[in-house]
């Protein structure tokens, strides 16, 4: 036999170790597995022995038998390599490699494994071509040098593994040949060696593949056996962009996992997950961190300190989080330790930028000013005359208007006296580690943000220390503690005072003190007499999680694990207004105290068994019990008519009148869980699951609630008769059923409650405390549930240059909590109750495509898409007015049949006009310029029980993102779009009406420009000045909102080759900006995704330009 | 585990341990009291506030320009959707719930009581309080659904029971409550005495047309002697001395009798007012007094106040003053722009009820104390300084001049706490609140009750007695049993109580409401409405009976 000469690999079984830890802490890092499931998934493939006993059969019957026993299955070229070759093979418990030299020794055959794949090729090579020596280092996205890495020139054999500080060398290289980079969880890479001899290669995270596991609530399991819909953020699209929190960076990257726009610093987006399920109760998705659910706000998370963030959409997938899953789960894993070949690694990350308004509101100039006093005087029936226009103005604009022959106005534009550049700055430093037995990750971070408006401002302060240590080989202690204070102190003001400001309007009195009423009329302050003198908002959370995990040795596979949380949140609100305020000025001052405080406790008992028996057997088995326990209190001090304002806040006790108002309560909850999985072979997965849960909130007699579901996963691509499919890498398809329960009810809202008021008769000498019943008891509140059909494919095509997955489902809510309206007869006007049925479907589909990958080039792209469609199928099941079909609720909105956004409403089909008074038939009690509303049944007037009509809906139609990223030598370009798109009555709104903010008719009142009716304008998009306060009948207009936005884009430039010299293990820079453009045909208005119409106080979004630094070393 | 989940509140009251003694159901009743003063008085800052008591009825109207108003009601097209008859509808039917709620437990096991007085008192009041809401309700809407019993839980069919049931329902609450309530000298001011009962009970009887049941009642306040018409001047402000609308003149004694009767610190019977049945109770930045921490919404001066006067510039563009005393901050009749328009009175107020038997200026409550006709330029930097405003020396007087209208002094305090600064005269004015006790009933309008009760029995003499009382204390000429008529009670009403009575409810239990309208309502008038008499009845609210689901709420005819 000779010595085996195709990989050059000093010693086989000390690289499948050292390519086993790395695979160990890379997975663990990346997706969270624990000890033993690792040795479940990752140890079985490759540390597989072998038994073998063959004589005279030929080598691709050995190969056969191989894969008959293993989950290996070789992949070759019959052509080139001779499997006929009979040989004789006996060996005892040997790995494969190991069988595989043996096999191959003394041939020109090589192999490589690639996960479960191995490949066969005979090693070839032009030996005439110029050759180089070749070198080079290969490191890990962090810029950490990678050992183990395979590096092969293609097509041949010939390669070597990296060392321990990720350096490989190649000698005799041809000069035009690639070279082919491999490594487990990392995508393999191809490079043209191009004559060159020194070649560093980044390598990047594999996000699809086989070997992926999935956090799933309660443990993980390999993506392979996930049965419902359970859909992973990428988080490292945005890993060099700085991000005020988390919600930044997942919008838009997971199908079905909706979060809204924001406009203000510091604000927290709201989130939901898929449709909407509920109408009274909340729609928000429940949020679990390292293990334990989580109160606080994901504002309180840094985007860098979380590791991986899982969304579980479906039913089955929620189940195992029973009563308070039925708007989903967001699973998040925070960081863990992670090193530099065992020393510890700092990671620094900074970030400057500037803000501005991505489209600000517009008011009247001064031409456009006085020009708006002559039409609201004409609509109003008044003199109008253009040449005694300083006559219908104020005293004060008036003055302002004749100081200057050309009536140059005071304020060309009322919002620069509000507004500014906003600026954030970011700052995020991180040391880490991981050694034998111990790994922590400790962090800070420091966010400031300066919105667009003065007083806007946002401050983060946070800090996480993260350990976890085998204590014994069987026994693992984690601590998660983190802190995080977000200040949102500052009182920006309204921009309804600035947008009712004149252009002749005084701000300032002559000693230079703010003039209370600007332009005379008392219904316009100015905007800095509504600032508080003092306002302070403080929100503070600190949370500490301790899991520990007991391995009982003497049953395999058999764990126990605790988890324990505490978490107290508090914050601070104190506000004061002096006597030179709107608030302050009649009470001689007044100002609050609030401080409250909340504590969470969390203790979650798991018993875990997992276990894989003949190889292809696999269980898994947790069990739970849980108990959950909130708790807080509150206390306001409010004060008013100082002698002194000095001390504001700080001396409360100074003012004459003081009130105090406490508070508190408490809630507690029971879960009980059981989940149960199989596996046959990596090919069939069964999960079943079971809950059932307490909570304290509901009535008395529905204080327990049971949440069951199954789902199967069944991967085709690992059926025989998918072998030959080659486009096809991977397909699993996935079924889930289910229920889920929803429990966001404030504690104590089922009982009778008595509230309390003051009234001071004469002759007393203080008031008395009044008494009233405003809520009655309601003995049979209890759950809403959601049962939910999901269908699921996931696949990977075409040597992976296509991945994603599909998903479809269908849900339905039964036992609504649902505000009912009562007869206002009883005393009441609402009673909430569990009655009728939601029902829900829609459609998903996230998909990854590698578009481009030439040489140095490299174009991928994410695609995301979602629709969903609800509809109320029954709320009472009623049917009073005999038609056969239950009735509408049309008190509260609601049509049988039809999606919870429904407008039903006026239908403005256009403009009453003078010909339509002069030839008589324009409605009574309409004048030209009013809105024509569809007069449905003739009878010449327009009554809500006659003339409303379906018009669309509010809910988005569907949307979609779009994620590119391109990527030239060091440098990688990000695009992200977004948009959710409406389009034949969806996505309609009416808060954009211009004429419905009670000013549009007030001539000393300035406004938002808008194109509104005058008998010289009559083609107007909106009515006539006085619409809406002489107009007999009024409608609204709705708009559609959709949009395209182009949310993100970011240039960011790995400069790592330059200060490697230094001993810097990474470092890019980024150039990126948020929020920069968007396309909405048919909005009128600021937003549309923050639905802000032109409207006094419409707040314009922020678009932000950052320049990022990250730094490792 | 069970135990765990058991709520036990910790930061409310539950019903089963509040309305368990004599201070639980006075704090019960107190709420009821708070309640009215909202929903009557002090809810908005808007003219809606007072839209009960006449505004844009016959006495007011909500003016933009010379010759504009805008109507509030829409009369000619009022439906189901009316945005009054909701409001009023929910809030009548809250008051029930919370007098049915202190009726029922105040007989129940859980309630404690030191003597069935106690308790008979309490009910009874809560009994007057829920026959107060339903009164209105049978004015205004007829036969409505009869609610006796505190909602546990939620009900949809409720049926309309007919008007004679509703008013007769009062009629039992009333005589019970007649018995046991307690009188005006043992209570605080602003709970509702005895009296209040019998002087309702008056105009019930009235309703079910048992005329001498009537006049008994309206005789048992009436001959109380705790009850009597002021007929000197009496209280604070004897001494007020002022030197008159132009700010100018000779200080002088300001004020008269009918005047007194509205100055903050008059208006209750324990402040020596004995035509004060009940009032509403007011008081200024503190606790449990006004509707707000910043004050209340008490806005009757800035809504119904009269014109701008202070708003004003002269033709050389000197701004007017705004005066804190007699002045007040009004915004009727706004002289920029028009869409803040607040009541200003019609011609019916204005003029046409103080020309009646020549008594412009005989009678006292037409007096200059009284109503202000004339208005001065007040700031010492104009020209016309002390001259009256006039179209001649206005700036813009086609836009700003604002025509002279009456200035209800009622609605003005005397002087005020001052509690902003204005900019421009630097003296100190409430914007536009006040805080004065104002009344729920007062005397005058129980001899109206009588005279109107001896007059539909056919005792038309007896009726110009009563008349003549009210009338002879204003000094006005006394009227005969000839001249009386419907008319004429609604007429002396207006002169007597305007800004008090609820002149809705009044029209509208006389049938009077769209004749009056047509009569004399500017907007109506003006826009030439032909309407119907299906409007003096409001219509059922449309969400009423949507949520109505399990039986049928007939609506009004014409709606």
């Amino acid at each position: 036999m000779k010595k085996n000469h195709f990989l050059m690999i000093p010693d086989f079984h000390k690289i499948w170790i050292s390519k086993l830890c790395r695979t160990m802490r890379i997975t663990f890092f990346v997706l969270l597995v624990t000890v033993s499931q690792i040795l479940a998934t990752n140890l079985y493939s490759q540390n597989t022995r072998l038994s073998l006993n063959l004589k005279d059969v030929e080598i691709k019957d050995v190969l056969q038998e191989i894969e008959s026993k293993t989950n290996f299955f070789f992949m070759y070229n019959a052509a080139q390599v001779d499997v006929t070759r009979e040989v004789n093979i006996q060996c005892r418990d040997m790995l494969i490699p190991e069988i595989l030299d043996v096999l191959f020794h003394d041939t020109n055959v090589v192999y490589e494994v690639n996960n479960r794949q191995i490949a066969l090729s005979i090693v070839g090579g032009n030996s005439s071509q110029q050759v180089v020596h070749l070198s080079g280092k290969v490191t890990d996205s962090s810029g950490a040098p990678l050992p183990g890495v395979t590096v092969v020139v293609k097509g041949t054999t010939q390669g070597i593994i990296t060392d321990a500080n990720g350096n490989y060398s190649l000698p005799k290289v041809p000069a035009d040949a690639f070279l082919v980079f491999s490594f487990v969880g990392m995508k393999t890479q191809e490079i043209a060696v191009a004559g060159k001899t020194a070649i560093d290669v980044m390598m990047q995270e594999e996000a699809v593949g086989i070997e992926e596991v999935v956090a799933i609530g309660y443990g993980t399991v390999s993506k392979q056996a996930v049965t419902g819909a359970v859909a992973q953020a990428k988080l490292e699209t945005y890993e060099n962009v700085a991000t005020n929190n988390v919600l930044e960076s997942i919008k838009g990257s997971v199908a079905g996992l909706n979060v809204a726009g924001t406009n203000t610093a510091g604000e927290v987006a709201d989130l939901t997950i898929r449709g909407q399920n509920s109408t009274a109760a909340s729609n928000t998705p429940l949020i679990v961190v390292d293990g334990a659910i989580f109160n606080g706000s994901l504002a309180d998370l840094p985007t860098n300190d979380i590791e991986n963030l899982t969304v579980l959409k479906d039913a089955s997938a929620a189940a195992v989080y029973g009563s308070r899953s039925a708007n989903g789960v967001i699973l998040i894993e925070t960081k863990q330790g992670k090193g530099i070949g065992g020393k510890p690694k700092f990671d620094v990350k900074m970030s400057y930028g500037i803000s501005d308004q991505l489209k600000p509101l517009k008011v009247y100039d001064a031409k456009g000013y006085l020009q708006r006093v002559l039409d609201i005087r004409e609509a109003n029936g008044q003199e109008a005359d253009p040449d005694n226009i300083q006559s219908y103005l104020t005293t004060i604009e008036a003055e302002n208007y004749n100081a200057t022959s050309d009536h140059k106005p005071t304020l060309s534009n009322p919002f620069d006296l509000i507004s500014r550049l906003g600026h954030t700055y970011n700052a995020t430093v991180s040391v880490s580690n991981s050694t034998e037995k111990t790994k922590y990750y400790i962090s800070t971070s420091f966010i400031k943000q300066k919105g667009v408006m003065i007083n806007d401002d946002f401050k983060h302060i946070s800090g996480r220390v993260n350990i976890d240590s085998d204590l014994t080989n069987w026994f693992n202690v984690g601590i998660k503690s983190s802190y995080s204070m977000r200040d949102y102190s500052g009182d920006s003001p309204t921009m309804d005072y600035a947008t009712h400001l004149s252009p002749y309007a005084s701000i300032y009195n002559e000693d230079g003190s703010y003039k209370e009423f600007p332009q005379s009329t008392t219904s316009v302050y100015n905007p800095f007499w509504a600032i508080a003198t003092e306002d302070k908002d403080i929100r503070n959370n600190l949370t500490g999680i301790i899991t520990g995990t007991i391995k009982i040795p003497w049953v395999k596979g058999l764990s126990y694990q605790t988890t324990y949380s505490n978490s107290v949140r508090w914050n601070e609100r104190f506000q004061f207004y002096d006597e030179n305020t709107v608030k302050g000025e009649s009470v001689n001052g007044k100002g609050y105290r609030d401080y409250d405080r909340t504590y969470d406790m969390l203790l979650d008992n798991m018993i875990k068994y997992n276990r894989t028996f003949a190889d292809r057997h696999y269980v898994d088995v947790t069990l739970l019990f849980s108990k959950e326990h909130s708790a807080w209190e509150s206390m306001e001090a409010y004060a008013q008519d100082f002698n002194n304002t000095a001390l504001g806040s700080y001396a409360l006790e100074n003012g004459n009148t003081q009130t105090v108002e406490t508070g508190g309560g408490e809630s507690n909850a029971f879960g009980m869980m059981a989940r149960g999985t199989y596996t046959y072979n990596h090919k069939y997965s069964i999960t079943g699951t079971v809950r059932r849960d307490g909570y304290s909130a509901f009535s008395k007699n529905k204080k327990w609630g049971v949440f069951p579901s199954v789902g199967f996963n069944w991967n085709i691509s690992r059926e025989k008769f998918m072998e030959d499919v080659v486009p096809v890498n991977n397909l699993s398809l996935r079924v889930s059923y289910g229920k889920n329960g929803n429990q966001s009810i404030d504690p104590y809202t089922t009982l009778a409650k008595v509230s309390t008021d003051k009234y001071i008769f004469y002759g007393d000498d203080s008031y008395t405390i009044t008494q009233y019943i405003s809520t009655l008891a309601n003995d049979d509140l209890g759950w809403e549930s959601t049962t939910g059909l999901n269908m699921g494919i996931d696949f990977t095509l075409l040597e992976k240059r296509i991945s994603g997955s599909i998903d479809a489902y269908k849900t339905k809510t039964n036992d609504l909590m649902f505000d009912l309206s009562v007869p206002t007869i009883s005393g009441m006007s609402s009673i909430t109750s569990n009655i009728g049925e939601i029902k829900n479907k829609g459609f998903e589909m996230n998909l990854h495509t590698l578009n481009l990958d030439k040489g140095n080039f490299k174009w991928s792209s994410d695609f995301a898409f979602s629709l969903n469609r609800n509809k109320v199928a029954t709320i009472l099941g009623e049917d009073n007015d005999g038609d056969g079909k239950e009735d509408d609720l049309v008190s509260d909105g609601y049509f049988i049949g039809r999606s919870l956004g429904t407008v039903y409403a006026y239908k403005v089909s256009g403009m009453w006009q003078q010909e339509d008074k002069d030839n008589g038939t324009i409605m009574s009690g309409m004048r030209p310029g009013d809105y024509k509303l569809e007069d449905k049944n003739g009878d010449g007037a327009i009554t809500s029980d006659k003339d409303r009509q379906f018009i669309g809906n509010t809910n988005p139609n569907f949307r979609w993102s779009w994620t590119n990223t391109l990527q030239y030598y060091d440098f990688s370009l990000m695009l992200y779009f977004y948009s959710i798109w409406g389009g034949n009555g969806w996505y309609l709104s009416k808060t954009n009406a211009p004429y419905q903010d009670g000013y549009s008719n007030s001539s000393s009142v300035n406004h938002a420009v808008y194109d509104y009716w005058t008998p010289t304008n009559t083609n107007a998009k909106f009515p006539r000045t006085d619409y809406r306060n002489n107009a007999a009948y009024q409608g609204t207009k709705y708009i559609d909102r959709s949009f395209i936005k182009l949310q993100k884009i970011s240039l960011t430039y790995n400069a790592t080759r330059l200060v490697k010299p230094w001993g810097v293990g990474g470092l890019n820079c980024s150039l990126s900006a948020d929020n920069i453009f968007t396309y909405a045909p048919h909005w009128v208005g600021l937003d549309p995704e923050t639905n802000c119409g032109v409207r006094e106080g419409a707040v314009p979004s922020i678009r932000t330009w950052l320049f990022s630094v990250s730094l490792n070393f | 585990m069970d135990d765990t989940l058991e709520e036990k509140a910790k930061d409310f009251l539950s019903p089963d341990n509040s309305y368990t003694d004599k201070a639980g159901f006075e704090s019960a009743l107190a709420n009821i009291y708070l309640t009215i003063r909202t929903d009557m008085y002090a809810n908005s800052d808007s003219p809606d506030n007072f839209d009960m008591l006449g505004g844009d009825v016959d006495f007011a109207a909500k003016q933009v320009s010379k010759t504009t108003w805008n109507e509030y009601f829409y009369w000619n097209t009022l439906n189901a959707d009316s945005n009054f008859a909701e409001k009023w509808w929910t809030r009548f039917y809250n008051w029930i719930y919370q007098a049915n709620t202190i009726i029922d437990r105040a007989d129940d096991d859980g309630a404690s009581w030191d003597s069935d007085d106690d308790k008979n008192a309490i009910i009874g009041e809560a009994k007057f309080l829920r026959a107060w809401a339903y009164h209105f309700l049978a004015n205004m809407w007829g036969g409505v659904p009869l609610v006796l019993e505190e909602t546990t839980s939620a009900k949809f069919d409720y049926s309309r029971a007919t008007q004679e049931e509703v008013y007769q329902q009062c009629k039992d609450d009333l005589e019970y409550a007649v018995q046991w309530m307690p009188t005006v000298d043992e209570l605080k001011g602003g709970r509702a005495p005895r009296a209040a009962a019998w002087h309702l009970l008056s105009e019930v009887d009235i309703c079910l047309e048992d005329y001498d049941g009537a006049i008994t009642a309206a005789s048992k306040v009436i001959d109380d002697s705790n009850f009597y018409l002021m007929t000197e001047r009496f209280g604070q402000w004897t001494d007020f001395q002022f030197n008159g609308y132009d700010y100018r003149g000779e200080y002088e004694t300001w004020g008269d009798v009918y005047w007194d009767l509205f100055q903050e610190g008059n208006m209750n019977w324990l402040e020596g007012n004995h035509e004060a049945i009940w009032n509403v109770e007011f008081d200024v930045n503190t606790l449990g007094g006004g509707n707000n921490s910043d004050g209340g919404n008490f806005v009757l001066e800035r809504w119904w106040g009269g014109p701008v006067a202070w708003g004003l510039s002269d033709i050389n563009g000197v701004t007017n003053f705004l005066k804190d005393t007699l002045g007040g901050r009004p915004i009727g009749l706004i002289a920029y722009g028009g869409s803040t328009s607040a009541w200003t009175p019609v011609n019916y107020t204005d003029s046409i009820i103080w020309e009646y038997k020549d008594d412009w200026d005989r009678d006292i409550r037409n007096s200059k104390y009284n109503i202000q006709r004339t208005y001065y330029w007040t700031n010492p930097a104009s020209k016309f300084y002390g001259e009256p405003i006039t179209i001649e020396n206005t700036s813009a007087p086609s836009t700003n001049y604002i025509y002279n209208p009456a200035c209800f002094k009622k609605a003005i305090p005397a002087v005020h706490h001052g509690l902003f600064t204005d900019s421009s005269s630097g003296q100190g004015h409430d914007g536009g609140g006040i805080f004065k006790d104002w009344y729920l009933m007062r005397l005058p309008e129980t001899y109206l009750l009588r005279a109107e009760a001896y007059f539909r029995k056919g005792e038309s003499e007896k009726a110009a007695a009563d008349i003549n009382i009210v009338r002879s204390r204003a000094q006005a000429t006394s009227v005969t049993a000839g001249d009386i008529d419907l008319d004429l009670i609604l007429d002396e009403r207006a002169r007597e109580l305007y800004m008090e009575e609820f002149r809705l409810s009044t029209l509208m239990r006389m049938g009077k409401l769209q004749e009056y309208l047509m009569k004399y309502n500017s907007a109506v008038i003006s826009k030439s409405y032909n309407l119907d008499d299906h409007i003096n009845k409001l219509p059922i609210p449309n969400s009423e009976i949507e949520a109505n689901k399990d039986a049928v709420l007939e609506q009004n005819t014409g709606y």
